[in-house]
């Protein structure tokens, strides 16, 4: 009963992650037509941000040693220590870890929306695939501008982050994770309301006809700057929560493997849906926990883990030969019905004239 | 004032030179002509004025405004709407959302604004809607209003492209070969409504057709055009019936 409550817990605290990044990919991608490879960049952007001042900033407050905080050489050894005492100093004190984590999310979407700006400048000036291509170089290049730079996230080591929740006591898990479902469903409710808006019609536009949107008042380049900023302000964010649920964050964890785990999510579940994206993000996600938990159950010579890659490369290719619009395909817009349409037009086959 | 001008405009693609010193004007309310064999330039021109090729040479003035080089959709919120020769419909999403996207917001496009505003861009979105209907009833189109644009044949495509620039009240319309493709009773039933959007709203129009039978009553001025050049230019009759416009034509 234990194992399966933690069990849940877990799946709910990497859905919430994911269903942000499958949303940020499936605004970009699926409505803008913007084929955004480099998704683990934005992601790790917010992680690092995160992993790189929660733990300080926290160990300032109980007044740690300040060369343990900024020589780098000490704070490599320490971090955990220092990481540990400040969860402890932040369990007498909720209303400031609950600041600090919304400060934290915060930065997290605002390197990510920085970080997703400084991409979108290849973006309005290479043709579709040279930017995919130009993505996934740079999505790399963050990831080893941290393991080098170690101020940053120490390097290959990793930092420890202090556990923002352990105020809640017993409670702390499932107060976490509660906190990770909300803001998740937070984006959820934000991204609906901007697909079903005008700006999500002239992003479908642009996808579908881009030279026809240009010509019909869209300015092409700024929507994609706009919403390279808003998908990677959302992967930021989602980076920030996924250092602060782990208590760690290491730089060699976010390869491209991250952005086609997205892309998997998005490209199944249903591009141009949001309901698709997100049943994507559950059913990987549920396989995945699934198999970490059961593994040692299943007799196989090799890890699991090869097996699901494979059977979910098999997966992808039959659905985009027999379903190539995924699982839920996109449907027309929301339209904002006036009376006149809902009595006279709706279905009806109005006579011609 | 003419509310087009252009200025000895060049275009050239590698060795073909596109455009070759091309000056017309158009006037305000009133329909001008393009015609010319295939291949003379007139929808190089039309991408020239909307912004989508740059000249090499040349001016483009739009109600007293230097306006060359403008990217397109600049142009767009200055008055000036295009169609494309070949129908470019947005195949994903409806025909009312087609028409929809064309409307020229103040709000709610932008992601932002989208959020904050909601309650101001609902409001315009009903509006848009009924005068997209209005037109999608114009066009003979609202039977279709809620089907992909992918599932419409060429003739109500190029309705669609027509139907798309109307949501915005420019004051210029450049058509691209408007009737290719649509039966003799609705490229009338258009002309006539293009005349109307004329002479009612004061819209201007610069048309590219080769069915001058159903188009060229209704003309006030054309140019005629071939090889990148303006051979031509007077009222409909005196271009079509001009020696130089029939070998043009001939030895195409
Ligand atoms: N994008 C382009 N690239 C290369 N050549 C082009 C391009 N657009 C037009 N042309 C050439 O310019 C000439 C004029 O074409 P166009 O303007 O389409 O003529 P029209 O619309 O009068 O039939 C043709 O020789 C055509 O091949
Ligand atoms: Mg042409």
């Amino acid at each position: 009963m234990a194992e399966l409550f933690s069990f849940l817990l877990g799946l709910a605290a990497f859905y919430s992650i994911y269903q942000m990044l499958a949303l940020s990919l499936n605004l970009e991608y699926g409505y803008g037509g913007l084929p955004n490879f480099g998704k683990v960049m934005f992601f790790a952007g917010g992680a690092f941000v995160t992993g790189a001042l929660l733990t300080r900033l926290v160990a300032l407050s109980p007044g740690a040693p300040p060369d343990m905080v900024w020589d780098v050489s000490k704070f490599k050894i320490y971090n955990t220590l220092l990481a540990t005492r400040g969860s402890g100093y932040l369990a007498t004190n909720p209303l400031l870890a609950l600041t600090l984590f919304a400060l934290m999310l915060i930065l997290g979407a605002g390197v990510g929306a920085l970080l997703g700006i400084l991409a979108s400048y290849p973006a309005v000036r290479l043709r579709e695939d040279y930017l995919g291509v130009t993505l996934i170089v740079s999505g790399e290049l963050l990831r080893i501008v941290a393991r080098n730079y170690e101020p940053l996230v120490c390097g290959t080591l990793g930092v420890s982050v202090p556990n923002l929740f352990a105020w809640a006591g017993t409670y702390s898990e499932l107060i976490k994770v509660g906190s990770m479902v909300a803001v998740s469903t937070a984006t959820v409710l934000l991204i609906n309301i901007m697909v079903n808006s005008p700006y999500g019609r002239a992003l479908r536009a642009m996808r579908d006809q881009e030279a026809a949107a240009a010509s019909l008042g869209k300015d092409v380049v700024l929507l994609k700057i706009k919403t390279l900023a808003v998908g990677s302000a959302i992967a930021g964010a989602a980076g920030s929560m996924y250092a602060m649920y782990l208590g760690a964050v290491v730089a060699d964890e976010f390869t491209p493997l991250k952005t086609f785990i997205v892309w998997l999510m998005v490209v199944m579940g249903g591009a141009g849906n949001n309901a698709g994206a997100c049943l994507g993000a559950l059913t990987y996600i549920g396989i995945d926990r699934a198999l970490t938990l059961f593994k040692h159950l299943i007799p196989l010579p090799f890890d699991v883990n090869y097996l699901y890659y494979t059977v979910m490369g098999v997966a992808l290719i039959l659905l985009l030969m027999y379903r190539p619009e995924g699982i839920l395909p996109e449907r027309p817009g929301r339209l904002y019905a006036t009376t006149e349409i809902s009595s006279d037009s709706r279905g009806g086959q109005a006579a011609p004239h | 004032m003419s509310l087009l001008i252009t200025d000895g405009l060049f275009k050239r693609f590698g060795g073909v030179i596109a455009l070759d010193n091309v000056s017309i004007r158009v006037e305000p309310s009133s329909i001008t002509l393009l015609v010319g064999p295939n291949g003379s330039g007139k929808s190089t021109l039309i991408n020239v004025i909307s912004g989508f090729y740059k000249p090499d040479s040349g001016r483009v003035f739009f109600n007293n405004c230097e306006v060359t080089g403008w990217p397109p959709h600049k142009l767009y919120s200055a008055g000036i709407a295009r169609t494309f020769q070949l129908p470019a419909p947005f195949a994903k999403m409806t025909v009312l959302e087609n028409l929809l996207v064309a409307a020229k917001w103040s709000t709610g496009e932008s992601p932002l604004t989208a959020l904050l505003h909601r309650r101001r861009w609902l409001e315009e979105e009903a509006e848009h809607v009924e005068r997209a209907f209005r037109i999608l009833e114009l066009l003979s189109l609202r039977h279709m209003w809620d089907r992909r644009a992918s599932e419409l044949s060429g003739g109500q495509l190029k309705l669609l492209e027509l139907g798309r620039v109307l949501m915005s009240s420019p004051k210029l319309i450049l058509l691209d070969e408007p009737l290719a493709g649509i039966n003799p009773r609705l490229a009338e039933a258009i002309v006539k409504h293009i005349s109307s959007l004329r002479d009612e709203l004061g819209v201007a129009f610069l048309i590219v057709e080769h069915r001058l039978d159903v188009i060229a009553d209704y003309a006030d001025y054309a140019y005629a055009m071939f090889r990148g050049r303006v051979i031509e230019e007077g009222t409909p009759k005196q271009v079509l019936k001009s020696p130089q416009v029939l070998k043009a034509y001939l030895g195409g």
